[in-house]
């Protein structure tokens, strides 16, 4: 035997999962085969493989409902803090809106209270009577 | 002075009118910078409003950008620790399955205990 297949063979010993490395088979026996029963005949690796399968399924499960649980929890958490971004931006709008209608008001009511001082029919029977008055008297004056 | 009353005299209508005239231009002048002001009113209100909105919608946008870019990596790194659990899960079932299959070759009773406990099969000799 050469040194190289002594190698192989010694790599096989050392790590005989090597030798399990198949997908798994199984066969279908009637009844009246050398079983009391008609039955399904898996070998040790789809066996050991269902049972693995069994044994991990539950926490499989737990673990992807946890991940989509999660994913839905993210999805969720950024509608509402989108929403939460457009309510205070919209009160701030909102405060914008007040407040500038407010100081323009405020500053058309100081226009409006300016205006009210100067009472124009007041000023005109006021103007046309100091015309009357200066005339009158100049007129008064200049006959002595 | 006499000069002057007499001219007075003479003209008290004219400058009645004139002082009349006078009166009601600067009213209208008055009441024509009252409209110019309330309309300058008008328009610095609207423009600071314009502004200030404007500001308001850019940073919404930018905080909805910032709230998406957050979600983002969240979401990536869940996926990263979601795969890094299914790729490890993968190892320890083959190992397991590696395991299982040296049991059914070094101890069989304890593979029949495993098959029966889990499927709650019954094992016929």
């Amino acid at each position: 035997m050469s040194m190289l297949s002594k190698l192989l063979f010694l790599i096989c010993l050392v790590y005989p999962t090597n030798a399990h490395a198949g997908e798994g088979r199984f066969t279908l026996i009637p009844k009246g085969a050398p079983v009391p029963f008609e039955a399904t005949c898996f070998d040790t690796e789809a066996t050991a493989k269902l049972l693995t399968w069994k044994e991990f399924l539950k926490e499989e499960e737990r673990k992807q409902c946890d991940f989509e649980k999660r994913n839905i929890s993210l999805d969720y958490d950024l509608v509402i803090e989108n929403i939460q971004i457009t309510l205070d931006e919209t009160k701030v709008r909102y405060q914008i809106e007040i407040d500038t209608r407010d100081k323009e008001l405020e500053e058309l009511r100081d226009i409006i209270k300016k205006n009210k001082k100067l009472n124009i029919p007041v000023v005109v029977a006021t103007s046309v009577a100091v015309g009357f008055g200066i005339g009158f008297g100049t007129y008064h004056f200049a006959s002595k | 002075m006499e000069t002057l009353l007499s001219i007075l005299g003479k003209y008290w209508k004219e400058i009645a009118i004139a002082c009349l005239l006078f009166a009601v231009s600067f009213l209208w002048w008055q009441d024509h910078k009252s409209l110019v002001n309330a309309y300058d009113a008008s328009v610095e209100s609207y423009e600071v409003r314009i502004k200030e909105l404007k500001e308001s919608y850019k940073r919404e946008t930018e905080r909805k950008e910032e709230a998406l870019e957050e979600y983002k990596e969240k979401v990536e790194a869940l996926e990263d620790e979601y795969s890094e659990y299914r790729n490890s899960i993968v190892e320890i079932k083959a190992e397991r399955v590696n395991e299982l299959v040296r049991l059914r070759q070094e101890n069989p009773q304890q593979l029949i205990s495993e098959i029966e406990e889990n499927f709650h099969f019954e094992y016929v000799e």
